[in-house]
């Protein structure tokens, strides 16, 4: 990797990257965002349901995920737990919420960003800032907690699936994900990851939250190579 | 949580191979997600190369009871609430300081506080046993309809009044809030253990000498005195955006002499400091009545004119000498209500004008009773005389003003130097510049309210201001915190309905229900509690208080309030009652104890997240709070709340076919059909939300600026009516304007006598000595030698924002407790050691925060923290004892102005007559399970 000395001219956003990938796997990418995005997500909704986790075809979705990213992801231990997740949605939501959004002072574990950063609100701040700037607005009922685990990773989502959508010389939200995410999600997800996996050792959750880890230090990995230079 | 409804969905993306992008949080369709945008991202700094602007700028307040009422400019982007602004808009009034702009930490602190960790956010069952900690999140929907369900069995089967519904200050100080839980509670005739007395802070002793509860003006009024004894209170800490009105008042050469054990950050500033030993200050204030009256430093046509202190008593029962006394014909009408004063001009016996006050229903208006013009009368204040009475016989009578002269000596200052500590120069000196100073206040804390004796102090405070004619005057009087007139608030609770609440005084709730007596048995010892129980059940018995639900107390609904936190008696009350509840409801903004033992716990909004209205007669404004953004999570304000759980209760009702029941609340028969609960609540639907409540308030309050809400809120506060001077001696505003009333109008007092009533001649009153007012030791426990003293803090109102990081970071960051070096150093403890405080009647751990602010043989907690925050759940008030401690003078009534009147005359409960001790805590010492 190259240094990223100051006597670097700036990075030109239009340079091509060395060997493409092809568009599945960039699709690959910013889909395996989307999943962890949804997965991350709470199962309650205001109208009193509660939406299934993980999906039925999680295996399914998984392995493909494994086959088509443009880095490697093993993710056979979260689809074996999903294969082997009992049926019972309600139980697996409460677990959720006993673990992400209820308890005293707080939950046992942070689902938000700001719930843990010392420097919370200049983090919050930065986070709307990449949401502004990328065009990205939250839904009015959700727009109090833009640092929540699974709205970060929507936005890295919109960000792969934009940058799929578009120029492949076109760095810019490679650039932007490669940023967000060393700056928020790893800054504060594997010391949530480690807490969950502290809490409900072997769970659903922890093979989640550890798989969720890898595929960002994977990602990372592969944006740091894949922008060497930059 | 099979009630849910349960959707198992496809997942959105379908297969990777024709992902498109699907957004969930976002409204953003895929073509606008996908648009390129304007500017190309670099590096991270380019997102800060937009100049960052606000969305709003929202009008807003903090609707807790600090008192302070701060106006404030909330500043919104992107659905958050990122900053909040001291609004300086608050104009000058006249020669003295204005009131903005306001402010202080906690304020400041609240935009991060809502975000935080703390936030309930969801509605929630518990999943475990109580107070394990385990929870499930419930829909709304659920909540409501479970809760419903036991409100209505709880009513039919053992009645409504089996249902508490709790409301703290935090909620009582927004109107809106406060009037839709009067309205609930109201509509469905639960029991509403009032939170005046509840916590303590209901000023008897001015009731008892005025017939006002809450003698106050505004905070400016201070800056019009000359004296100003700030007692028992520490304003540098606790009004902190009104403290410079002390300190301006000094500048401007006022005496601020402050009065309090300990060295606090107000005495700092003072004048004067006198710190009389915890307790003793009714010696203190009867030595400079003394002082007063043998050197003759009284307002003597005041004291004539305004008065009780001419009224002539009997010299063999040491009753008022009645019309009755005289008189066969009153004797027989029972005419209890005509004194005497013997004049001066004439060597003769008159009757007192403004005197004869029929009896009078609580909450009915009084007939007017004539004026306090003396006329050609010259009341005598000294003397003995002989009177015949209607049987022939003679007595001797003299007046209260003698009787005070004796009292009054047995607390020379000598003596008051031996009970305070205070050097009886000191005494003599402070005593003269009070009666020098014209005029001249005492700027009393809550905290004397808290002794068991408070009301005797309050008297005595009285008694200073009254015979140095400074009750009623423009920076004079007893500033405790007037109370507004109750007009539009009143006319919303029981609009359609009626009045069908059960309000009861929160000592009274709490001895029913937590098996106070025993408590009393056990600390105090039998006797104490034996008397104290007969005069509460005589009490009751002749009906003076009402007492409900007693023992069948089954639902508890906590709103505003962290009940089980801040309790006399925290443990007692704990185990007792509070944990033999069939169902407890918590709504709350987080999850303090209460919560955390409920069944229920119900998301409140946070004062960003809400439409309110706040006024205190301290800042003669009417306040705002705007929704800047909506409730967080699913939290929901209280009216909201109030009216999903109506819903419910009607919904259920007809489903299960429930009819109406009898009630009867206080002799009155009534019908309560569930099914109507929602359209009682709303008013056949006029009422939408907690904009429309506010509404209907400014409408209805006096001396409120008849105005929309929505200007109100686009100008954060505006002046209430009638307040340009600097006390509410205006008749039209919305505070009590009682003083100006009797002082300049010469309209009599509510009191018996219709004079501010220094001589209470009730049998219990007679029997326990407390006529007029005196020194009581307060009680302590033996083996158990310092006295342990509270008050509010700095970094906290009550427990909200105790357990904000960044203020914990201004503290200790831990619950500590402040100590003497010297008892420290008899203990082998060290500055930052934790400390076991402890009693017969339980423990706690704290950190040693060694002081030598603090005397000796005295411990002081800020308190606030809750009882979550300690080693084993268990706070300061888990070694308060004193729940049980009902005076029996408290409950007297069948006196004119005694007797029941809820917020303004009951028992008040009190939390300072206990002592405990301390030892050094270690880990070996663990003693918790």
């Amino acid at each position: 990797m190259r240094s990223h000395g100051t006597a670097r001219s700036k990075p030109s956003v239009a340079r091509t990257v060395d060997a493409p990938p092809g568009d599945a796997a960039l699709r690959a990418r910013g889909a395996a965002y989307a999943l962890f995005s949804e997965l991350t997500r709470s199962p309650f909704r205001p109208d009193g349901s509660i939406v299934a986790l993980p999906p039925a075809d999680l295996p399914e979705l998984l392995a493909e995920l494994g086959r088509v990213l443009p880095f490697g992801f093993d993710a056979s231990a979260l689809a074996a737990a999903a294969v082997d997740l009992c049926d019972d949605d309600a139980a697996l939501a409460a677990q959720y919420a006993s673990l992400f959004e209820v308890g005293q002072p707080g939950p046992p574990v942070a689902i938000r960003e700001s719930l843990v950063r010392d420097d919370a609100r200049r983090a919050l701040e930065e986070i709307v800032r990449y949401y502004d700037f990328f065009g990205y607005r939250l839904n009015a009922d959700e727009q109090w907690c833009p640092d929540h685990l699974s709205v970060e990773l929507e936005f890295l989502h919109l960000l792969a699936a934009r940058h799929e959508a578009g120029r492949r010389d076109d760095l810019q939200h490679l650039l932007a994900s490669r940023d967000f995410l060393s700056r928020h999600l790893l800054a504060w997800l594997p010391a949530a990851a480690t807490s969950v996996g502290d809490r409900v050792p072997g769970s659903w959750w922890q093979l989640l939250w550890d798989g969720l880890h890898r595929y960002l230090e994977s990602d990372r990995l592969w944006l740091a190579t894949t922008l060497d230079g930059y | 949580m099979n009630e849910a409804t349960i959707s198992r969905r496809r997942f959105l993306l379908g297969s990777i191979a024709s992902a498109g992008l699907m957004l969930r949080h976002s409204p953003l369709s895929a073509a606008e997600a996908l648009a390129p945008g304007a500017v190309a991202y670099r590096r991270f700094e380019d997102v800060y190369r937009n100049k960052w602007t606000w969305d709003r700028v929202v009008r807003g307040t903090h609707g807790t009871n600090c008192a302070g009422n701060c106006a404030f400019d909330v500043y919104v982007k992107d659905g958050i609430v990122w900053r909040e602004e001291q609004q300086g808009e608050y104009e000058a009034i006249g020669d003295a300081p204005d009131y903005g702009p306001r402010g202080c930490n906690k304020g400041l602190r609240h935009s991060a506080y809502m975000y935080g960790r703390q936030r309930v956010l969801y509605p929630m069952k518990r999943a475990g046993v109580r107070g394990e900690g385990k929870w499930q999140r419930i829909s709304w929907e659920q909540a409501a309809r479970e809760i419903a369900d036991r409100i209505i069995d709880c009513s039919v089967q053992y009645g409504p009044q089996s249902i508490s519904l709790g409301s703290g200050t935090q909620l009582a100080v927004k109107r809106a809030s406060m009037a839709a839980l009067g309205r609930f509670a109201n509509i469905c005739g639960f029991t509403v253990p009032e939170f005046y007395s509840g916590v303590g802070d209901l000023p008897s002793g001015a009731y008892m000498t005025t017939g006002v509860a809450n003698p106050g003006d505004t905070m400016a009024s201070v800056f019009k005195s000359r004296c100003v004894l700030v007692w028992a209170a520490n304003p540098a800490v606790t009004r902190i955006p009104d403290a410079h009105f002390f300190w301006e008042a000094r500048y401007n050469g006022t005496d601020v002499i402050a009065v309090s054990p300990e060295f606090t950050p107000t005495s700092m500033h003072s004048s004067l400091w006198i710190n009389p030993k915890p307790g003793s200050d009714i010696a203190l204030a009867m030595a400079m009545i003394h002082v007063l009256l043998s050197e003759r430093l009284y307002d003597a046509p005041y004291v004539r004119e305004q008065t009780d202190l001419p009224f002539l008593v009997r010299a063999d029962d040491g009753r008022f000498l009645r019309e009755s006394d005289l008189s066969i014909p009153a004797a027989l009408a029972k005419r209890d209500s005509v004194f005497y004063l013997w004049d001066e001009a004439t060597d003769s016996l008159v009757k007192a004008p403004a005197t004869d006050m029929p009896p009078t229903a609580a909450g009915r208006r009084r007939p007017p009773r004539g004026s306090l013009k003396l006329g050609d009368i010259r009341p005598a204040l000294e003397g003995r005389w002989k009177v015949r009475t209607r049987t022939g016989d003679s007595v001797e009578v003299t007046t209260v003003f003698e009787l005070l002269k004796t009292r009054a000596a047995q607390h020379s200052p000598e003596v008051a130097a031996r009970i305070t500590g205070v050097n009886a120069e000191v005494i003599v000196d402070v005593a003269r510049r009070f009666a020098a100073a014209r005029p001249a206040m005492i700027y009393a804390g809550y905290a004397v309210c808290k002794w068991q004796h408070g009301d005797l102090l309050q008297r005595s405070m009285m008694l200073m201001l009254s015979l140095t004619g400074n009750l009623g005057v423009e920076g004079g009087g007893l500033q405790i915190g007037n109370t507004s007139k109750s007009g539009g608030m009143g006319q919303f609770m029981t609009a359609g309905v009626g009045p069908a609440i059960r309000m009861v005084s929160g000592a009274t709730f709490d001895y029913e229900t937590g098996r106070m007596r025993e408590l009393n048995e056990r600390i105090y010892g039998s006797e104490l509690a034996r008397e104290y129980d007969e005069y509460y059940q005589e009490s009751l018995r002749r009906k003076w208080f009402p007492t409900y639900p007693g023992k069948g107390w089954k639902m508890g609904i906590f709103a505003g309030e962290n009940g089980a936190n801040w309790r006399a008696s925290g443990n007692a009350w704990r185990k007792e009652a509070f944990d033999k509840l069939e169902t407890i409801v918590a709504i709350v903004p987080d999850l303090g104890l209460t919560a955390h033992q409920a069944d229920y716990v119900l998301p409140v909004a946070h004062h960003y997240e809400r439409n309110d209205i706040m006024m205190q007669s301290r800042v003669p404004y009417l306040q705002c709070l705007v929704e800047a953004v909506p409730p967080l999570g699913e939290s929901a304000d209280d009216w909201t709340i109030f009216r999903r759980l109506t819903e419910a209760i009607s919904r259920r009702a007809a489903e299960r076919g429930i009819g109406a029941i009898h009630d009867d609340v206080d002799g009155r028969s009534l019908k309560r059909d569930f099914t109507r609960y929602l359209e009682l609540y709303t008013m056949d639907g006029r009422i939408r939300d907690a904009r429309d409540v506010i509404q209907f308030l400014i409408n209805t309050t006096p001396g409120v600026p008849k105005i929309t809400f929505d200007e109100l809120a686009a100008r954060g506060m505006v002046r209430l009516e009638h307040s340009a001077t600097t006390a509410w001696d205006d008749e039209r505003a919305s505070y009590q304007s009682e003083f100006a009333n009797s002082v300049v109008r010469k309209r009599a007092y509510k009191t018996l006598t219709g004079r501010q009533q220094f001589y209470i001649d009730h049998e219990w009153f007679l029997k326990f000595d407390e006529a007029l007012p005196g020194h009581r030791e307060p009680l302590r426990i033996d083996g158990y030698p310092l006295q342990m003293m509270m008050g509010h803090a700095r970094h906290g109102i009550h427990s909200m924002w105790r357990d904000d990081p960044v203020l914990l970071k201004l503290q200790r960051g831990e619950p500590d407790i402040y100590i003497n070096p010297a008892d420290a150093t008899a203990r082998g403890v060290i500055d930052g050691d934790l400390v076991r405080v402890h009693n017969p009647a339980g423990q706690f751990i704290a950190q040693a925060h060694l002081s030598n602010g603090m005397p000796p043989g005295m411990l002081f907690m800020y308190h606030g923290w809750d009882p979550m925050m300690f080693r084993g759940r268990q706070n300061f008030s888990s070694v308060i004892c004193t729940a049980g401690l009902i005076k029996p003078t408290s409950m007297a009534g069948g006196y004119g102005h005694l007797g029941h009147r809820p917020l303004s005359f009951a028992p008040n409960q009190t939390y300072k007559d206990f002592t405990v001790n301390f030892e050094k805590y270690t880990a070996a010492s663990e003693r918790f399970a």
